[in-house]
């Protein structure tokens, strides 16, 4: 086992977990013991992406534990908690995503993982961050109304480019040498 | 250069997609909450599509060496901006195996070069293209990675591995040149060979004065010279059976009689006849030794004989030491026919792959004592080389094989 891969996928699985547990403490609601198994299952389903590396099963892990965050609190929307949340599914999801690019073994020279570690504590950060601009936004109102017409067009905009250009795919750059 | 996208970057996609519209569906702002900061990271890998610039230069070492022997190969790394991680893997060809097992990851700071060692294990002989290395560059937080291949920079030879021989076949004509090899003419020399009665213009130095005075006349002492001799390598390239063993103990017979002095030749005989005329010293080993190593076996049903072969190239008076699987008919037919035109010739027989069948393998076995014993009665030695057998007791054999000859056949 890669010792390097495994202290990044115990870290995902770490802020995973810390995830579904923030959501079932702070739940005010929700379908009851069924949301605890849905959390189990999807943390479960997080370390069987990390094992297996799939990529898939990790993105269902972390769309599981939204659905954790976003089922338990119907009621009642919790900022805080909510900020907590978009940070620790970030973080697990580039943690995670970190480990599984790690499976062959590669002698790392000293600063190699430096600038990845910056990447993955702001990408943290920056979620929650990002989330509480977003809930920041959604106080905002235009005609007695929250702007979520405004946010749609701009996630449709940022989602048709993404698409696009993901689509073009990988390139041969004239900068061959 | 080729770029490619992170496996993330899709799932991002996805996670941003289904986060922002359901949120925008169910009107719920913890939803587009939840999914924005994906949507934010698949922007930041798309919108990176330059490759930063990297100069790679790749050195190896030398251009020869011998198996077992370690190639240094360096890598130098340098590029204008700070590269987080870049990552080397060397491509060995086959045949050769990195010395170190895994690839290597570094940073590459701004104007600052780095040097990497990426030795090769040159593991069986052969002529290699060294070496394709795989260059991986990642950009921030490794969402964009570009691939370049460093394309082979050198023709490295790798020699069969030393095999010291100190038996040698002894071959029963010499040439007129100076050498190692005891001739059995008789003039000035080393070797005493005889006495006789003093002839008139005899040198008054090979007076032989203990017969003389036992005799009470003069006897003067005669001497086999010291000559070289030509030797041809014969290597039978029709069948790909033991051709990596007989190339092997082909180098160790070129590298042992060029050692004693012998002008040595080549005829590789398959699809393609190729030789190389007999000569000595170390210029003609090298041409020898590259010439074997460009050697393969070649699929042919074409009929040839040994007449395709100059006789520059199989002198009259030359030692032909065979090395073949005797398989093929063209090669036997050969063969016979340079004994047949009184070529002395020795065939150190390479084993090939025995067939599983039980009854194919006896008629096999047959067939093929039918050969040695056809040759043998032409006064060829025929000596088999089994895997695992030192060359050296190959040639010892084939050497007392040729001494009784010399007494039986001729």
């Amino acid at each position: 086992m890669n010792g390097t891969r495994l202290v990044r996928a115990a870290g995902a699985f770490g802020l995973a977990s810390i995830s579904a547990g923030v959501s079932l403490a702070t739940r005010s609601g929700g379908p009851g013991g069924y949301l605890d198994l849905f959390a189990v299952v999807a943390v479960l389903l997080f370390v069987v992406g990390l094992a297996g590396r799939w990529p898939g099963a990790v993105t269902a892990a972390v769309i599981g534990l939204a659905g954790v965050q976003v089922l338990g609190h119907l009621r009642t929307d919790d900022a805080p908690e909510l900020i907590a949340i978009v940070a620790l599914l970030t973080g697990a999801f580039e943690l995670g995503c970190w480990s599984m690019e790690l499976a062959v073994r590669v002698t790392d020279r000293p600063g190699v993982h430096r600038a990845r570690w910056a990447w993955v504590v702001g990408w943290t950060v920056g979620g929650g961050a990002l989330a509480a601009l977003v809930l920041g936004t959604a106080t905002v109102r235009f005609s007695d109304r929250v702007p979520l017409d405004l946010l749609a067009v701009v996630a449709a905009l940022l989602l048709l480019g993404a698409v696009a250009a993901a689509a073009v795919g990988p390139r041969s750059d004239a900068s061959d040498r | 250069m080729t770029g490619t996208l992170s496996d993330r970057v899709p799932s991002a996609i996805f996670l941003a997609g289904l986060g922002l519209l359901s949120g925008v569906l169910f009107h719920r702002i913890d939803l587009v909450a939840l999914g924005a900061p994906f949507a934010l990271l698949a922007l930041a890998g798309l919108v990176v599509s330059e490759p930063p610039p990297l100069d790679a230069q790749l050195e190896v070492a030398r251009d020869r060496a011998v198996e077992g022997d370690q190639l240094d190969v360096r890598l130098r790394l340098s590029s204008p901006v700070t590269i987080p991680r870049v990552e080397v893997v060397v491509d060995p060809p086959a045949g050769m195996a990195r010395a170190g097992v895994d690839p290597i990851a570094v940073r590459l700071d701004r104007d600052v070069e780095e040097v990497l060692d990426v030795p090769l294990l040159c593991e069986r002989w052969g002529t290699f293209r060294v070496a394709p290395v795989h260059i991986r560059i990642r950009g921030r937080g490794g969402i964009r990675s570009w691939h370049r291949l460093l394309e082979p920079v050198r023709t490295v030879r790798v020699h069969p591995g030393p095999d010291v021989l100190r038996t040698l076949v002894r071959p029963h004509r010499t040439q007129a040149a100076a050498g190692n090899q005891v001739a059995s003419d008789r003039a000035t020399g080393i070797e005493p060979a005889d006495l006789r009665a003093y002839q008139p213009g005899d040198r008054p130095r090979d007076i032989h004065w203990r017969a003389t005075a036992r005799r009470g006349q003069l006897w003067v002492q005669e001497r086999h010279p010291d000559r070289a001799t030509e030797v041809v390598v014969f290597l039978d390239a029709f069948s790909t059976s033991g051709f990596e063993r007989a190339v092997r103990a082909s180098t160790a017979l070129v590298d042992a009689h060029l050692g004693e002095r012998d002008r040595v030749g080549l005829v590789t005989f398959g699809a393609t006849v190729s030789w190389v005329r007999p000569g000595s010293g170390g210029l003609q080993r090298m041409r020898l030794i590259d010439h074997l190593l460009g050697r393969q076996v070649w699929s042919s049903t074409v009929v040839k004989g040994i007449g395709v072969v100059p006789p520059t190239a199989l002198p009259p008076r030359s030692l032909v030491l065979a090395v073949s699987p005797i398989e093929d008919e063209r090669t036997l037919a050969g063969l016979a026919d340079l004994r047949n035109r009184g070529i002395d010739v020795a065939i150190i027989e390479v084993t090939p792959d025995v067939p599983e069948e039980p009854t194919v393998t006896r008629l096999w076995h047959l067939r093929r004592e039918v050969v040695r014993d056809r040759f043998r009665r032409l006064g060829v030695a025929v000596v088999e080389w089994n895997e695992g057998r030192p060359v050296e007791s190959v040639l010892a054999e084939a050497e007392a094989f040729r001494r009784r000859g010399r007494r039986v056949v001729r």
